[in-house]
């Protein structure tokens, strides 16, 4: 019984003197993702994500529509001042079908640090589009999302659709 | 003579009568939105203007053919509060439902079916035609015939139109090698938009499985502004006849509704 007291007691010791602090490493400096939408943008793919099928686990929840139309014509292009806020915007469509309808003009977002939409203005005409995935810019790509509601009679919106457009620099 | 004359006249008199009576009233009705689950929110609004029930207050009679009456079905002659129409503007009503809840009944037992009504006085002396506008959508993914992707759109996104031969339920749809697909855009007054658009060549996905994709904005020619309310659609091609020839064949029409997303 004594020598079990030692080995109980010795054990203690060796997982209290193996105990070590976790090292926290710098996670560093924040996303900027003003910064890294400034530029000319291509269109290579548009998928269509059929958000309702996603919700009440449907088969075919995605479609690719890249090569529907000449989307691959398109190209938008972010301005950035000094200070790396949103200032002009452009956009060439070819013969692309045209999923925003302000064709050039000045760009805004919700929120500097972390933006999840741009809104388009130019004059009284505005749009608005959802930026998707940050991850994309690791990958040198921007993501577009044209986001569809249903809205019931109280106002409660549930997303039906999404259509999404990735962009390569 | 005379009295034949007589009887002639009262007979005719009861016959237009009897005719005015049975009339009922047509009204013009839409579903918001036009596809729905029996779990979702629907309004129905609905425009008696110009017919026996304007100025009327009007209460709602639904039904499920096969499967019920709903709640609200109490006494034809004497409707409850419960099942009267709101008022938005002159003769225009407004009324509110959750098919389940509605129904009294399970989503599987109101899935595929038609939702039914009438529009009627509280005393029910004045009522429209039945009307079965829309059927409910299954909570859980069916196979079928047809399918559109995505299930739920607006009229500016695009749209594919699917056949799946192996749930045709005549031997014709099973056995025919389509080809084409034929289209009819409608607005929300049930006008056509533009000219048919037919011979479009279908993508096989798989065997006896063809779609077609497009946008109804660029296929068709869509005046600014003007709200589109469904395509119907047929899949053309040929079957073989009892010697072996091919003859032409087209399939049975389908609908993708195009809801008012945001």
């Amino acid at each position: 019984m004594k020598k079990l007291t030692y080995f109980y007691f010795l054990s203690l010791i060796i997982i209290l003197a193996s105990c070590k602090p976790n090292e926290i490493k710098d996670i560093g400096e924040a996303r900027q993702v003003i910064k890294s939408m400034a530029g000319t943008w291509s269109l290579t793919t548009v998928q269509q994500v059929d958000e309702f099928a996603k919700a009440q686990l449907f088969p075919y929840k995605t479609l690719d529509l890249t090569n529907l139309y000449a989307y691959k014509d398109m190209k938008i292009t972010f301005n950035i001042n000094e200070s790396n806020q949103p200032t002009t915007f452009s956009i060439v469509y070819g013969n692309s079908p045209k999923f925003i309808k302000v064709l050039s003009g000045n760009w805004t977002v919700n929120n500097l640090d972390a933006p999840s939409k741009i809104t388009f203005t130019s004059g009284a005409s505005t749009d608005e589009i959802s930026i998707g995935n940050y991850a994309n810019f690791d990958l040198n790509q921007l993501q577009l999302v044209v986001k569809r509601y249903q809205v019931d009679s109280k106002g409660n919106s549930k997303l039906v659709l999404s259509n999404n457009y990735y962009f390569k620099k | 003579m005379k009295k034949v004359y007589k009887l002639f006249v009262f007979a005719a008199f009861c016959m237009i009568s009897i005719h005015a009576s049975a009339q009922k009233a047509q009204v013009k009705s839409t579903l918001i939105p036009g596809v729905f689950t029996p779990e979702d929110e629907v309004i129905l609004e609905v425009d008696v203007a110009g017919t026996t029930l304007s100025g009327k207050e009007i209460y709602i009679w639904a039904f499920v053919d096969g499967v019920g009456d709903s709640k609200v079905n109490t006494a034809f002659n004497n409707s409850p509060e419960e099942a009267k129409f709101t008022l938005v503007s002159p003769d225009k009503w407004r009324y509110t439902f959750t098919g389940t809840s509605f129904f009294n009944k399970a989503s599987s037992e109101l899935v595929n079916k038609p939702f039914g009504f009438l529009v009627k006085t509280k005393d029910g002396t004045i009522q429209s035609e039945d009307y079965r506008p829309a059927k409910f959508s299954p909570v859980l993914f069916v196979p079928s015939l047809f399918r559109n992707f995505p299930i739920r759109l607006s009229q500016y996104d695009a749209v594919s139109i699917f056949l799946d031969q192996q749930y045709g339920t005549t031997p014709e749809t099973q056995r025919f090698t389509p080809t084409t697909i034929n289209l009819k855009l409608f607005d929300d007054t049930n006008t056509q938009v533009d000219i048919d658009k037919t011979g479009l060549p279908v993508v096989k996905q798989a065997d006896g499985s063809y779609g077609y994709t497009f946008i109804p904005n660029i296929l068709f020619t869509v005046p600014d502004g003007k709200k589109l309310s469904k395509v119907s659609f047929t899949f053309s091609g040929t079957t073989l006849d009892g010697n072996g020839a091919a003859i032409p064949y087209t399939s049975e029409s389908g609908d993708v509704i195009f809801l008012d997303l945001k």
